[in-house]
């Protein structure tokens, strides 16, 4: 029998390896979308996780001290707090029980992040009074109970910066690491500054207006920075402390 | 045996085959993005009202609200790009729940309700325009020294 096979001619050939070429950069097209909108859902649900869970913490803490009591140390950036003996919460007297002093603190991690530290450090002799801690955040003693409230936050080394491309990290102190100040209200508007202002004189108080608001400011870069391209939310807490 | 390659049709239909596996996968993993960045903008927008919540409480019963105390502004930035989220916060007295406006001293009272809302526009597909989104809820507050 014979046989009638016979070869592609050329046309056959080029259109084939067109047609294929085509559907070939669809498939490849369709599934880059689709890696890129896996990748930023990933970014999205991780990063917002990240802020809530970090902020969780940090507010109650804040809530649950004496604004008189709220230290801010500018560098390295950390805050002590007096706080509250969880296991008994008041006094015979119905009065907060303090009993030691909260401290957030920034450790260094790999790359461009830094870890929020929380520090719980117990006095030997319960406060009377919710005082500023005499202490230093960089001289906690051992022993104090150590907790990582926030892994990824900007290091103080780096900065958000607006390119054409697209926003990008640089090496410029500015933007990172977690900076606390105090939140008041005068006559020219609204100032931030890292004195307490429960310290304040009666001639710096001079000014104040009387719709003042003492509030905490808490200003946070959260980034997550081990994709190519950045994902970083940047925002502020704010808290009133109640007691 | 007499071989033959496929027919217009055969192909036409196998094209159109893949084409709705395909735009299947990709209406697929837009809606799951759009919802992460849903779920997303209300975290960021309770975030927002936690701190709305945070000057209420340390407003001065009866003093005028102050200029610029409702102003938050989180940056996201997903990719490389800026998801621009803009929050518009309003804080009133609501009569229809029984507030008087007392709180920021338009009235004469010791107990006011507040209605806080927290808006923001969620971009939709492009060729659906934008939803306004909120969150609203209402807030008793009594002067401290009342009874």
């Amino acid at each position: 029998m014979r046989s009638s096979s016979r070869g592609m001619s050329l046309l056959e050939i080029v259109s084939a390896a067109s047609i294929l070429l085509l559907i070939m950069s669809v498939a490849f097209a369709v599934l880059r979308s689709g890696q890129r909108t896996q990748a930023e859902t990933q970014s999205v649900v991780a990063l917002t996780g990240d802020v809530l869970a970090g902020t969780r913490q940090l507010r109650k803490d804040l809530e649950m001290t004496s604004l008189g009591s709220v230290k801010v140390f500018e560098s390295p950036p950390s805050v002590s707090m007096a706080k509250v003996n969880l296991a008994q919460p008041t006094t015979d007297f119905g009065t907060p029980a303090w009993n030691g002093h909260t401290y957030y603190t920034l450790e260094p991690s790999k790359g461009k992040v830094s870890k929020l530290i929380r520090w719980s450090v117990d006095e030997v002799k319960p406060l009377g009074l919710p005082k500023m801690s005499a202490g230093n955040p960089w001289d906690i003693p051992t022993g104090a109970s150590k907790k990582v409230t926030i892994k990824n936050l900007l290091s103080t080394a780096w900065t958000i910066e607006d390119h054409k491309s697209g926003f990008r990290l640089i090496e410029k102190p500015g933007e990172g690491g977690f900076k606390v100040r105090f939140l008041r209200q005068d006559r020219r508007g609204r100032a931030l500054s890292l004195d307490n202002p429960t310290s304040f004189t009666d001639t710096q108080r001079m000014g104040w207006s009387a719709g003042s608001t003492p509030l905490v400011q808490v200003d946070l870069v959260v980034v997550r920075a081990d994709r190519s391209r950045l994902n970083a939310v940047k925002y502020d807490v704010r808290v009133s402390p109640r007691n | 045996m007499r071989r033959r390659g496929l027919s217009l049709v055969e192909a036409v239909v196998a094209v159109m085959v893949l084409a709705t596996v395909v735009l299947a996968y990709l209406s697929v993993a837009r809606t799951s993005t759009r919802a992460a960045s849903q779920s997303r903008n209300y975290a960021m927008a309770s975030l927002v009202a936690q701190n709305v919540i945070e000057e209420i409480g340390a407003h001065i019963y009866g003093q005028p609200r102050p200029n610029d105390w409702l102003e938050f502004s989180p940056l996201v930035i997903i990719e490389g790009r800026e998801s621009r989220l803009k929050f518009e916060v309003s804080v009133e007295s609501d009569p229809e729940a029984g507030g008087n406006g007392s709180f920021f001293g338009d009235a004469r009272g010791d107990v006011d309700i507040l209605l806080v809302k927290v808006a923001w526009v969620e971009p939709k597909p492009s060729d659906q325009g934008s939803r306004r989104q909120e969150i609203s809820f209402h807030l008793p507050v009594r002067r401290e020294n009342a009874l």
